[in-house]
């Protein structure tokens, strides 16, 4: 009978197999995206009107008030000096 | 022209500057100019390593930078023997930037599964946007056992690729070396030294194949 030496140990290999997909990372920037920058309303140099203004009124003198602005074609910021500077001149 | 090698990896702490800084070492003690692009701007670990270098009376490795792109890095290659280009702990489009410029990229990679999935995926990609399989290579890093080095090889022989003969054993030894500002081909231990040395002469081989 022919000696064989001891049956050659099988190595098994614990990792699997290896991917065959590849990774879609290569056309990613270097960098990660920065958040946008949050837009801030500046307030409007130009016009001076730099400063917030806010009243409660009633509701008639709110549809009056717009009304009249309407039909002269102002803003409201517009009406407002205008009312501001007659009442001056009127005082 | 000198010849550009880059290592590069999608994942931190497989050995990319562990690598760049023993092949820099190695080269620039052999007589050849060498140039490091430290390409991770917010790290710089081979910029700094090679600060504590100087500090500690060491020979430099070379002309050592951080640098932000790659055509910044590639400006003066030229000029040098070898351009080791170490990248950032991600890959993206200057991954693929520094590996079509590369005459050989390194993809370093630990013996898990966790590491050497990623590190094929990105082979594969290279690969796939014209990287040619013959300039990708992988270097088996932080390894312990025998069994654990044989079946990382069969994983990267099994999927196309080359991995470098020798491998970097994981020692603590070889972290203080570089704490220190030495290589690991410059550890106290010669027996650890050679073994990092087989793995930086498969690499050199294969740079100049």
């Amino acid at each position: 009978m022919t000696k064989f030496p001891k049956k050659p140990a099988k190595l098994k290999n614990r990792l699997g197999l290896p991917p065959v997909e590849a990774s879609t990372t290569l056309d990613q920037p270097e960098h990660a995206p920065a958040v946008p920058e949050t837009i801030v309303k500046v307030a409007r140099k130009k016009t001076g009107r730099t400063l917030p203004f806010g009243t409660r009124v009633s509701p008639e003198f709110m549809k009056d008030f717009k009304t009249v602005a309407v039909q002269d074609e102002m803003k409201h910021v517009e009406l407002l000096e205008k009312m501001l500077s007659v009442y001056k001149a009127q005082r | 022209m000198g010849y550009i090698v880059s290592f590069i990896a999608q994942k931190g702490g497989v050995g990319k500057s562990t690598l760049t800084r023993a092949l820099a070492r190695e080269a620039n003690s052999a007589g050849w100019s060498v140039k490091v692009a430290d390409l991770d701007t917010q790290q710089g670990t081979v910029a700094d390593w090679h600060k504590v270098r100087l500090n500690q009376g060491h020979e430099p490795v070379g002309s050592v930078e951080v640098i932000g792109s790659v055509a910044v890095a590639l400006k003066n290659a030229a000029s040098y023997d070898l351009l080791v280009l170490d990248a950032a702990a991600r890959a993206s489009a200057v991954t693929a930037d520094l590996a079509k410029h590369s005459n050989l990229s390194v993809i370093p990679t630990c013996a898990s599964r966790d590491d050497l999935m990623p590190a094929i995926r990105l082979a594969n990609e290279l690969r796939k946007t014209g990287v040619p399989t013959s300039k990708i290579v992988l270097a088996l890093t932080r390894v312990t056992t025998e069994a654990e080095i044989r079946e990382a090889r069969e994983f990267i022989t099994e999927a196309g690729y080359t991995a470098l003969d020798g491998c970097l054993y994981e020692k603590p030894a070889y972290r203080q070396a570089q704490n220190g500002g030495l290589a690991v081909t410059e550890t106290r231990y010669k027996g650890l030294n050679k073994k990092a040395e087989v793995l930086m002469q498969s690499l050199v081989n294969k740079i100049i194949e």
